[in-house]
């Protein structure tokens, strides 16, 4: 099907585009939105009343384009809201990308998955904007996105939440060109395909990624949410597990090395472990959330939490002896959940101002 | 992702679209598109050269065009047929056009 051959009248454009405004519009004025994400929502407000008031500055091509962006923006803040964002997740994911992303700072906007679907948007939306509707003044606008997406009904389930660190992997991975690098640096072997490769590499890179920060935890997701069999854009569970392992284990890797050689290149940090493992018997056994330290235990947070779920599910010992599976889930999900929370607010008032 | 194929909303359709106004001959193509569009061919003619110098700046497209090119197929042929990205002729835009996207998504 040829570019140009489809969709191109601009008044479907123009009607889609007073649609996506008004629930832009909505969101604004549910005044649940965070200060930059409200920000970030007026931003797009703006360029669409922009085009819409000049809709001849542009080509139809590039209307239909742009809608399509507004159609994903719009998409990816409808779990952005104070009310519907798992603010604990958040602060651990952007810790995380602290390292990685310098004084660069980025939003995140987050859609809500009605199955069991984890991704991130590999494009940054108003990134593309800017290259396509030219006219608008974008002065003062200086804003960077990561749009994720999560099961709405592991909204309160953090440790369900375990794969975004994946996720989060492959926007590194795209931030720093690491496995498309790889494909020049480590070229593939005769017979292989390029694009299968490139999608295998990547899946690798951020499962390694993930491991950085959550460590055996992302193993353990692999193994029960993994596609199980090689396919085109996933290697095999077997093999993934292998890899991570084998980089938790320091077991030398041909993949692992590979990525640490082009990351040395493209002077982005290192493959190695960011993550303690607290003990969560004591203060979880006695149904209190943990005091959580320094990042690396913020992240082993998740390891340890999952591990401790594990445990409990069994429920071999008070207190979690006398609970229902269902309320072992909630209760120990709720402590991860709140002792994140603490460790938040305490690090907001230590940096507040007298 | 850690199960199911990833958003394929790579950035590519955004190269294509370039492309396809140049080939029809558009004389409105926004400036920052046009700029990004000979971005991605001119580091793409440097990867392909020199696929080991990945520091500094790297657009995603231009390297899966770098590697395209070093594949030595239809787009090797066209990439040298053409002398600037700066000056690149409606004919040359559709042939590139037609060879990405048998080889690269062109996300519509």
């Amino acid at each position: 099907m040829k570019f140009c051959t489809t969709w191109r009248v601009p008044l479907l454009a123009t009607v889609n585009l007073r649609i996506l405004r008004a629930s832009f519009r909505d969101l604004v004025d549910s005044s649940y939105l965070s200060k930059e994400l409200d920000n970030y929502t007026r931003v797009i407000t703006r360029i669409i009343d922009h085009v819409l008031d000049n809709p001849s500055l542009y080509n139809p091509d590039v209307l239909r384009v742009f809608v399509s962006r507004m159609w994903l923006a719009n998409k990816y803040l409808s779990g952005s809201t104070s009310k519907e964002v798992p603010y604990e997740l958040e602060y651990s994911l952007r810790k995380a990308l602290a390292e990685w992303t310098g004084k660069k700072q980025f939003i995140i906007t987050a859609a809500f998955a009605h199955d069991l679907d984890f991704h991130f948007l590999v494009v940054d939306i108003l990134e593309q904007v800017k290259k396509i509707i030219d006219k608008f003044d974008y002065a003062g606008i200086d804003v960077a996105c990561i749009h994720i997406s999560f099961p709405r009904l592991y909204k309160h389930k953090p440790l369900y939440n375990i794969p975004l660190y994946h996720e989060l992997g492959h926007f590194v991975d795209k931030e720093w060109q690491i496995t498309n690098a790889s494909m020049l640096t480590h070229p593939i072997k005769a017979g292989e395909d390029k694009r299968t490769i490139e999608h295998h590499r990547a899946e690798f890179f951020a499962d390694l990624f993930a491991a950085c920060y959550v460590g055996p935890a992302c193993v353990e997701f692999l193994k029960t949410t993994g596609p199980g069999r090689r396919s085109d854009t996933h290697p095999s569970t077997d093999e993934r597990v292998c890899v991570t392992n084998d980089f938790l284990n320091g077991t030398p890797n041909y993949t692992v090395q590979m990525f640490n050689d082009v990351m040395a290149k493209r002077s982005a940090p290192s493959l190695h472990p960011r993550f303690s493992s607290p003990s969560l018997t004591d203060t979880f056994g006695d149904i209190r959330p943990y005091h959580i330290g320094g990042d690396d235990e913020l992240h082993g947070t998740f390891m340890a939490g999952w591990q401790y779920l594990k445990s409990a599910l069994k429920r071999d010992a008070l207190p979690w002896s006398e609970m229902g599976e269902e309320d072992v889930d909630r209760i120990i999900n709720d402590l991860v959940e709140k002792s994140i929370r603490n460790r938040a607010i305490r690090e907001q008032w230590a940096n507040a101002s007298p | 992702m850690l199960a199911t194929p990833a958003v394929e909303q790579n950035g590519f359709d955004l190269f294509c679209l370039g492309l396809t106004m140049i080939g029809r001959g558009d004389t409105d193509m926004p400036a920052p598109l046009k700029a990004h569009l000979v971005a991605v061919i001119t580091q793409a003619m440097t990867l392909a050269e020199n696929p080991d110098r990945i520091e500094g700046a790297l657009l995603p497209e231009a390297i899966q065009l770098a590697l395209e090119i070093r594949d030595g197929g239809q787009l090797s042929a066209i990439i040298k047929k053409l002398g600037s990205p700066q000056s690149i002729t409606p004919a040359l835009a559709n042939e590139i056009l037609h060879d990405v996207e048998s080889s690269v998504a062109c996300y519509r």
